[in-house]
């Protein structure tokens, strides 16, 4: 199974009407939050991809394509089990079956006190994924250092069209130079 | 616009009532692949509801997460006349 990614982007300006169609139109159908006096937009993804660094590229040019300049990414949370498990790559019956066989133990994730729930209960992401990671798949890649360098990526683009030797900067990055 | 249709799918009409429960309104739009919009109560924030989905839980969990983080909006009621006393 292919994971199913959740992040939101925002982007510089509120999406037209017509650039909210085209994003709802795409196959994952993501939604368009507009707020108007903010002068801001948020897109809200569900993306297949191997990688959530794929899934991010893939999201960012969408939204370059009707027109939109994405500036920032954020994680989504909180998440359903089904959706957990579609991040993970499992089935969902799976999943809740593996999570109702650890309840009760010390550590082990319980639902988010929202104030309006629907059918599913709503976890947090970060705690689910360190629970798998502590009694799955210690294997599991950790999203927050992906999102924050997709967000240094998308500064960098804004002014690299301003910067002089950027390719020798951008030599500073290679990563097997790093101490 | 007629906020009332309600959505074909019914985890996300259910999620759109929610809202309304809630003192968010929702906004019905044209044919196209939006059905509408679910607006906070300051109408400073409004999130798309799709016409057709596949997921239809996925679309409930972003109305029900955006519900959560905008039900505290509200309209700031302007704050009532003082009375003096006459003393």
């Amino acid at each position: 199974m292919t994971p199913v990614f959740q992040f939101r982007m925002v982007v510089d300006t509120p999406p037209t009407e017509a650039q909210a169609v085209a994003l709802v139109a795409l196959p994952d159908s993501p939604a368009v939050e507009i707020a108007p006096e903010e002068q801001t937009g948020v897109v809200w993804f569900d993306r297949s991809a191997s990688l959530l660094a794929e899934a991010l590229v893939t999201a960012a040019r969408d939204l370059e394509r009707v027109g939109l300049r994405p500036i920032r990414v954020e994680p989504r949370d909180p998440v359903t089990i089904p959706e957990a498990a579609a991040r993970l790559g499992r089935s969902a019956e799976w999943f809740r079956d593996w999570l109702a066989g650890t309840r009760g133990e010390p550590g082990a994730p319980k639902p988010l006190p929202m104030r309006v729930t629907g059918p599913e209960k709503l976890f947090s992401w970060d705690d689910l994924t360190e629970w798998v990671r502590e009694r799955l798949d210690p294997g599991l890649p950790d999203d927050p250092p992906v999102l924050n360098a997709a967000g240094l990526v998308l500064r960098l683009r804004r002014c690299a069209s301003g910067v002089d030797g950027l390719p020798v900067l951008l030599g500073l990055i290679a990563i097997e130079q790093l101490p | 616009m007629n906020a009332t249709d309600s959505h074909p799918s019914p985890d996300i009409a259910a999620a759109l009532d929610a809202c309304r429960k809630a003192g968010l309104t929702t906004v019905r739009g044209g044919d196209g692949p939006i059905w509408g919009w679910v607006e906070c109560a300051t109408g400073a924030r409004r999130i798309s509801v799709p016409a057709r989905t596949d997921d239809p839980g996925r679309q409930r969990t972003r109305l029900l997460t955006f519900l959560d983080s905008h039900v505290t909006h509200r309209v700031r009621k302007r704050p009532a006349p003082r009375v003096r006393s006459g003393r």
